[in-house]
């Protein structure tokens, strides 16, 4: 075991049909790591198995062959299951499905209450939560009150108070507005900025693939592609093969290259082209 | 000709206690036969409010809704009349779906309409059709359907009582691309085929500047706009202090004109800018 | 329409009554309840309903919203009222409208009616306020304290208290997809208002088996969510909010007390007979 990475998936296929499980592999075959500080995001389209690794990924799922590896420790070995939960959080795509208390405050101190950690620190870690998180000023308030993006910030403060080294969105802004698209954006690459915490970035919106030190493409169950963005933006067919697309700024900068734009290969974000774009025309 | 016309319409929420709302006020606007017509605001913008406006399932607290010129709210008739003609499919309506099949699921708006078994069977095979169901699929339990499936059922339901204005509040959403990209081709298929209005409430800009005809822009509760997607999209700024975005395109072109000023100011899609910025290019270089 | 229900409800504050051990509040309105109905005159009673009055004051929360709490049990009140008004004879005959019917109406009825209004609004003061000024969480927790003793003959109160948690965390969620759900059927021309009462309720599988079914899938993705957080059901949870009964509490607890004694003595020991509409019954 390397220790340098933080998860491990070695070889992982996992069935939801126990009994007969040649069937119907939500999962197959699917090896990749995560390294300390790394932001990874995995694309896939609806069902294509990707919120499947989410859970594989703390030990709620156990691969029905190969390994997954929380910082050297086995997923399937039942006595690394609290240590494993508390190093690697995960957020779910329903903000109203993972919320457990009517208060802001008390929610985020659900998971450090369940560890057994004394008051005076879990007031601490639950205050220091909210805060990384932006929803300090909202401790009191009730859950239910909150906007969509407010809810899913609460639901990473329940994760940040239990200290994690890796977090694992699971389709966090599926089911958000713009704005709280953004903000849980947001609150990920801070969170991968400031606290060099890990995160795994589960979606199916292409634009939020562009920030990623790792993107992974899964159809199927199965691993298709691993890269940087740019070379796997790269590789549109594939991406429209398994229900993708690519962000349309990528796809706007090939376009131009179509139309004899001599556009430089990197381009992923507005900025990126804006500046290419002023960088041709005045060489 | 003007199908549908909300007169001044005004409503609040939870009078009385301290989260009280004025959800909209003193909105006015029409809509005529078979345009489309998004509409945009952020969350709390008062749009849904305002949907559930138009067949009655709020009644405005002032001012009308009028369905080819008559109150919606008038009597017990028209109100009926105002939810077979004015299609409501809400945000995830797959989360509605109650019946063993889903042929039976679509069937009950048509049944509720009271038409005849014949009717009703036709309307459903219709219905599927425009969502691309199989007949294998129709008798399948609703329950078992994959989640664009569900969402596809549930649409049906509604295009089944083939309403004269179809209102979709976000029918896109939690669907990925290829999903998002089929549903919108259906439901521009049904308006094609009845000749049907078709409004859609989108947070998607870029989908809103592709297909629509005329743009509905909510803010605290009023009308803050009401045009073409030119005259809406050019209003960048606008639309950004209201915390709203531009499609992906304009931003773009908004941005390089404070350098290119010679460029286009109306341009929505990608397609568009495209276009525009390779013939800029070339026109510079060729000189 | 169903969302504007505030019985039940939160809202955050500061006050002195916010601030109260939720141990203390809890057991305060029980005292408060078991004295309202200990109390036999309108001296006492006035005393009580004075209290929660002051109380609702303190606690800052607007009469606004404590009227609209009370807007629900209107009809419960008027009913009883006239039935008070129908069923007490004593005191000096009023009205009687109907010869042949033994029907009169008499100030004791009227004196009943009223008191037995106050008593049942107060009721409802007091327990509202405690809901109002404490959050569901803390209300859990106390009772699971309050409950513990229970742990001895092996009842799992730790589980009980999670599951009200729970249960209290989701009615505003359930409320509003009651709210949506019936929306969408109605928007595909259900009829849920009108017809008799089996065909109303007919009428409604189409809101509850998608209100079920939804519910079974909450609950599902719910436990995962527990369980990422390391909930197993039987772990020593610790808790964020340690109870302890202050200054602040004592001091509740001495007020309440005096006010029950007076409660108790002049129901019971008859020192306020020089009030006048005991003189009147």
């Amino acid at each position: 075991m390397d220790d340098k990475h933080l998860l491990v998936f070695e070889n992982v296929s996992y069935s939801y049909d126990e009994e007969d499980a040649s069937e119907a592999f939500a999962v197959k075959d699917v090896s990749f790591t995560v390294d300390k500080g790394e932001f990874v995001v995995v694309l896939g389209h609806n069902g294509s198995g990707k919120s499947t690794l989410a859970k594989l990924s703390n030990s709620i799922f156990v691969p029905s062959s190969g390994k997954v590896y929380v910082e050297g420790m086995d997923t399937s070995d039942e006595k690394y299951e609290f240590k494993i939960r508390e190093k690697v959080g995960v957020v779910f795509q329903n903000p109203d499905n993972q919320i457990v208390a009517s208060i802001v405050e008390e929610d985020v101190a659900f998971g450090p209450e369940n560890l057994g950690i004394e008051p005076k620190k879990i007031r601490e870690r639950v205050d220091n939560a909210l805060k990384a998180v932006g929803m300090y000023e909202y401790r009191l308030h009730e859950t239910h009150r909150l906007s969509g993006g407010q809810k899913q910030r609460v639901a990473i403060a329940g994760m940040i108070a239990m200290l994690p080294d890796c977090i694992v969105f699971d389709e966090p802004t599926a089911m958000l507005d713009p704005k709280g698209r953004k903000e849980v954006m947001k609150t990920a690459l801070e969170l991968n900025k400031n606290a060099d915490m890990a995160i795994v970035f589960i979606t199916h919106f292409m634009e939020e693939a562009i920030f990623a030190d790792k993107v992974i493409v899964i159809d199927g169950g199965r691993l298709l592609a691993s890269g940087t963005p740019s070379e796997i933006f790269a590789q549109k067919e594939m991406l429209e093969k398994c229900g993708l697309d690519v962000p349309d700024i990528v796809k706007l900068a090939g376009m131009l290259r179509e139309k004899g734009v001599p556009l430089d290969g990197n381009i992923l974000s507005e900025d990126d082209l804006v500046r290419e774009y002023l960088k041709i025309l005045n060489p | 000709m003007v199908i549908l016309e909300v007169k001044n319409v005004s409503y609040g929420y939870s009078h009385g206690t301290p989260f009280e709302i004025t959800a909209l006020n003193n909105v006015s606007f029409s809509v005529e036969k078979g345009e489309l017509v998004g509409i945009i605001g952020h969350t709390g913008s008062g749009k849904s409010t305002l949907i559930k406006m138009l067949n009655s399932l709020l009644k405005p607290e002032s001012g009308q809704v009028l369905l080819h010129g008559k109150d919606i709210n008038a009597n017990k008739a028209s109100i009926k009349e105002a939810r077979s003609k004015v299609g409501l499919c809400f945000q995830y309506p797959e989360y509605q779906l109650f019946e063993e099949t889903c042929a039976k699921d679509i069937a009950f708006g048509p049944k509720n309409m009271g038409l005849s078994t014949e009717e009703v069977k036709e309307r459903v095979l219709k219905a599927a059709e425009f969502v691309g169901f199989s007949k294998e699929l129709l008798n399948k339990s609703p329950f078992d359907l994959s989640g664009g499936q569900k969402r596809r059922c549930a649409i049906a339901g509604v295009m089944a009582m083939f309403p004269e204005v179809l209102v979709l509040d976000e029918p896109t959403a939690g669907l990925d691309p290829i999903g998002r990209f089929e549903l919108l081709r259906m439901i521009e298929n049904y308006r094609k085929d009845t000749g049907a209005t078709v409004m859609i409430v989108s947070h998607s800009m870029d989908d809103i500047a592709k297909t629509a005809d005329k743009i509905l822009v909510m803010n605290k509760g009023t009308l803050a706009m009401c045009g073409s997607v030119q005259e809406v999209f050019s209003k960048a700024d606008t639309l950004i202090e209201m915390g709203l975005s531009v499609p992906t395109a304009t931003s773009l072109i908004s941005r390089l004109r404070a350098e290119i000023p010679e460029l286009s100011p109306d341009i929505f899609t990608v397609e568009a800018a495209a276009e525009e910025l390779s013939v800029y290019f070339k026109g510079r270089t060729s000189k | 329409m169903i969302k504007d229900i505030t019985i039940g409800q939160f809202f955050p504050g500061k006050s002195f009554i916010h601030k109260l051990d939720p141990r203390a509040k809890i057991i305060l309105t029980f005292v408060f309840i078991v004295a309202l109905f200990l109390c036999k005159n309108f001296f006492s009673l006035g005393l009580l309903f004075a209290s929660a009055l002051i109380s609702i004051a303190v606690s800052k929360i607007s009469f606004k919203v404590i009227l609209k709490g009370l807007k629900m049990i209107v009809v419960l009140v008027v009913f009883t009222g006239i039935l008070q008004i129908i069923y007490n004879d004593e005191g000096t005959l009023l009205w009687k409208p109907f010869q042949q019917f033994d029907f009169a109406v008499t100030t004791g009825g009227i004196f009943s009616a009223v008191f037995i209004i106050i008593r049942i609004v107060s009721l409802i003061l007091f327990s509202s306020l405690l809901t109002y000024t404490t959050s569901p969480t803390m209300l859990t927790d106390a009772i699971e304290r309050l409950l513990s003793p229970l742990k001895l003959i092996k009842v799992n109160v730790s589980s009980l208290a999670m599951m009200m948690t729970i249960a209290l965390r989701f009615i505003p969620t359930l409320i509003e997809e009651i709210d949506i759900i019936m929306s969408a059927q109605k928007a595909r021309g259900a009829d849920l208002e009108t017809g008799s009462l089996t065909q109303r309720a007919k009428a409604l599988v189409p809101v509850f088996i998608p209100l079920i079914v939804n519910s079974f899938r909450r609950a599902y993705e719910l436990a995962f969510a527990m369980e990422c957080r390391c909930y197993t059901g039987d772990n020593k949870r610790t808790r964020m909010k340690e109870m302890k009964l202050g200054i602040r509490d004592y001091t509740a607890f001495l007020i309440v007390l005096l006010l029950v004694a007076l409660v108790i003595a002049t129901s019971f020991f008859n020192i306020s007979s020089w009030f006048i509409f005991e003189r009147v019954i």
